[in-house]
């Protein structure tokens, strides 16, 4: 191969030739002091808390503290080649991440950068990290189900787009496979997902990684990593660049996303690292004083988001997301109180807007021309799912606290539970969803309505059991109950169930059709029974996804079902054991007799 | 240079300004600046004469006694009189944070501002007339230069002034070059425009 020289000389004169070298201006400040990733840089008086700085090296800084002649610099990257007096630039601009579909199935730091050696992300948009969650006005209540996929958890603690669910608990209880359940869950579906993984082992996100890859959950997830070996600044920010990324696809495109941060007990210890080194006075548990506002700031992002319908002119393209469009009609605003838009804008957007402005429409003599139009861009959501890690189950710790009373519900994993072979190891007598019980599909509300009470009671009722006294028949039954209804709600990691299925299965429980069965039969039974609805009666399944309603007639369907596919199983089974290996399981339990 | 802590600039500036205006009533101002700088350079030299004046544990009377032994006469009174009221207010460990402040409240009263110039070859007296003139319409006080030779700038110069960095020279230029031909062959190389013949 042979390139021509003399063509890239020519290229290169011509470019040369109109570069316009321009004075070099800027703002700049030396570096007084530097260490453990702090540095105070004298001059730049006109830096603003939270500007991105420059340094000679190449790595960037964020200001934290303004005082008298300095300012308190926290450095993003190789703080080791900062040197004292370094020259330090102002940018003007606050730090932000590059955003968009391109980023979807990367890894990438709380800057942007990729991770994963697939190249450079190429964007048009950028966010800044650090933006205002939306005010009321803006918002809508949590009314559509986020499907984790789990069973105790759609049925018992159930999750709303825009809702924030705290999962606690302590080390090894599986509060990060909840997380990657929930986002494996949301294969095929129409929400991006964003990971945050803060001061985690690089060996463990390597892992999840891969995991997310294997069951294809990258094709719609985006990755940000700060691990344990990254300074304590990247661990910081890097919750808030995972909601930026999420938030662009919801404003941007009204999508619904998640995003689980993994768990923002480090991301405060790392806070805590900074405000220490910059001398800011220690609290409680040596926190600074606003770590509260640290945690909720992030999560007041979530949100779901109102939708924006209008009354517009017939030949408006349906992505339209110009909304000078509903102030098209001369008599919007004029329209009568019960159909009048809910702003002078034009717009609908609180509850029943879509049949108000229907309703409106309807009565107008010039109808033909005009039509109601959904705002695309409107109605996406933000759910969080994060996560915090407890000491040897501290829930009244300092930090526990303060996101259990800024989120909207926690997830409990308890060891004992874990180590028992309840797995997911969810306490649900202390676990709660606060405001999923109005976006649960009605099929689910219907069956699993007093599940959560019916379990915690069982749960007392077993440790009163253990003391071996007389139980009546009523308490035995409860009994029973409860046990076939914990191993009904066991579920391997990495096998979400969709919701029709969720249904079938906790429906069997409920209705009492498990209570023959031994309590160690109840999970291989559940597979098979679910196999033969998958097999034989998809269209009960499907009627169930299709609708989210469980009618009494379907109900009568799916008893019958399973009764007769007990039967069918039974009648071989009796006939090859003969009754010797029934006898013991039949027993309802061998404690209790003495 | 030990920098001198932010927390001591409040309670300092209160006695430099102090000291200033009774310079200014007096005109002795240059003078102070004079022995104020002379004495803190001393103090940061030397620890011991740090300690004695910082530390508690001295009683303050016998301080101004060695005070008055070793200034009185040798320097200007004012300074010896601020020095035994600052001695009495137990603060002459600011001694350095107030040195520093009276400098910078002195510069601000007088107008004057620090302007670094680097340049290949030394200045010529027309130019640095000219630059004076610039940087006093730029800044609207009266510039003080302070002059550096750096050849490796190969041409232009280096201004910095109020914490502003005014940037014209060869090698910053050629850098800049180096980088838009860099990004524009990146550009070249994806769009796949750049002619190679087999």
């Amino acid at each position: 191969m042979r390139f021509k020289v003399d063509e890239i000389a020519s290229v290169i004169t011509e470019e040369i030739r109109h570069y316009r070298s321009k004075v070099d201006f800027s703002e700049v400040g030396r570096v007084l002091e530097v260490g453990d990733g702090i540095a105070r840089v004298y001059g730049l008086s006109a830096a603003m808390a939270g500007e991105r700085l420059d340094f000679e090296n190449g790595a960037s800084g964020q200001v934290f503290n303004l005082e008298e002649s300095s300012v308190g610099v926290v450095i993003l990257g190789d703080y080791l080649g900062v040197r004292e007096g370094n020259e330090v630039r102002r940018t003007g601009e606050l730090l932000s991440i590059a955003c968009g579909d391109e980023l979807i199935g990367r890894v990438v730091d709380p800057l942007g950068r990729p991770l994963d050696g697939k190249g450079s992300i190429d964007t048009q948009t950028r966010r800044p990290l650090e933006w205002k969650a939306p005010g009321i006005s803006e918002r809508q209540p949590v009314n559509q189900p986020l499907q984790t996929g789990i069973k105790a958890i759609d049925s018992m603690i159930p999750i709303g787009r825009g809702q924030r669910e705290l999962i606690i608990g302590d080390r090894k209880t599986g509060k990060t496979a909840v997380a990657l359940d929930t986002i494996l869950n949301q294969k095929d579906g129409d929400v991006v997902c964003v990971y945050v993984a803060v001061g985690q082992k690089e060996s463990t996100i390597a892992g999840l990684i891969d995991r997310l890859r294997e069951h294809g959950a990258l094709d719609y997830t985006i990755v940000v990593v700060a691990s344990a070996a990254d300074p304590a600044p990247l661990q910081y920010i890097a919750p808030y660049a995972g909601a930026a990324l999420a938030e662009h696809f919801m404003y941007q495109d009204g999508r619904a996303t998640l995003v689980v941060y993994d768990d923002l007990s480090k991301q405060a210890q790392s806070y805590r690292q900074l405000s220490l080194l910059l001398r800011r006075p220690p609290g409680r548990e040596a926190y600074p004083g606003d770590v509260f506002y640290l945690h909720s700031r992030l999560l007041e992002r979530s949100v779901k988001l109102r939708d924006e319908y209008a009354v517009v002119p017939k030949d408006t393209p349906a992505d339209s997301r110009d909304r000078s469009l509903a102030k098209m009609h001369p008599r919007g605003v004029e329209a009568p109180l019960d159909v009048r838009p809910d702003d002078a804008n034009g717009l609908y957007h609180r509850p029943h807007g879509r049949q108000k402005a229907e309703k409106w429409l309807g009565s107008l003599a010039d109808r033909e021309f005009w039509r109601v139009h959904r705002f695309p861009d409107s109605g996406g959501s933000m759910t969080a799912l994060p996560i915090i890690e407890t000491l040897e189950g501290e829930v009244s710790a300092y930090i526990p606290t303060n996101v259990i009373s800024i989120t909207d519900g926690q997830i409990y994993l308890e060891p004992d539970l874990f180590f028992a072979g309840v797995r997911p190891a969810i306490n649900v007598g202390i676990s709660v969803s606060r405001v999923g019980g109005n976006a649960q599909r009605k099929a689910m509300k219907k069956i699993a309505g007093s599940l959560r009470l019916d379990l915690a009671a069982f749960r007392d009722l077993e440790a009163f059991a253990q003391l071996g006294t007389e139980l009546d028949q009523a308490t035995q039954r409860q009994l029973d109950r409860g046990q076939r209804m914990v191993e009904l709600l066991k579920q391997p990691q990495y096998r979400p169930y969709p919701l029709a299925e969720q249904v079938v299965s906790i429906f069997a429980g409920t209705d009492g059709l498990l209570d023959d069965l031994a309590v160690g039969d109840v999970a291989r039974f559940e597979e098979v029974m679910l196999l033969h609805f998958r097999d034989e009666h998809p269209d009960v399944l499907d009627e169930i996804a299709r609708s989210g309603e469980l009618q009494d007639d379907l109900a009568d369907r799916i008893r019958r079902v399973i009764r007769d596919f007990k039967t069918e199983l039974e009648a071989p089974a009796r006939k090859e054991q003969g009754d010797t290996d029934q006898e013991p399981q039949d027993q309802p339990k061998s404690g209790q007799e003495r | 240079m030990t920098t001198v802590s932010e927390r001591d600039l409040p309670i300092a500036r209160v006695y430099a300004k102090a000291m200033l205006a009774l310079a200014e009533e007096q005109v002795q101002t240059n003078t102070l600046l004079a022995e104020l700088s002379e004495l803190a350079a001393y103090v940061e030299h030397d620890r011991e004469l740090g300690d004695f004046l910082a530390s508690p544990l001295v009683d303050a009377a016998a301080r101004e006694e060695v005070l008055e032994k070793t200034l009185r006469g040798r320097a200007s009174d004012l300074l010896v009189d601020a020095l035994e009221v600052i001695n009495r207010k137990g603060r002459l460990g600011l001694l350095r944070a107030i040195a520093q402040v009276y400098r910078a409240e002195y510069r601000e009263l007088r107008g004057l501002v620090d302007a670094r110039v680097t340049t290949a070859v030394p200045l010529t007296e027309e130019l640095r007339g000219r630059l004076l003139a610039a940087l006093a319409r730029f800044t609207g006080r009266s510039p003080e230069l302070s002059e550096r030779v750096d050849p490796s700038i190969l041409g232009g110069m280096v201004v910095e002034v109020e914490g502003k960095k005014i940037d014209s020279s060869l090698t910053t230029s050629l850098h800049d070059l180096a980088a838009a031909l860099a990004q524009r062959g990146l550009q070249e190389i994806y769009r796949g425009a750049l002619a190679f013949s087999a």
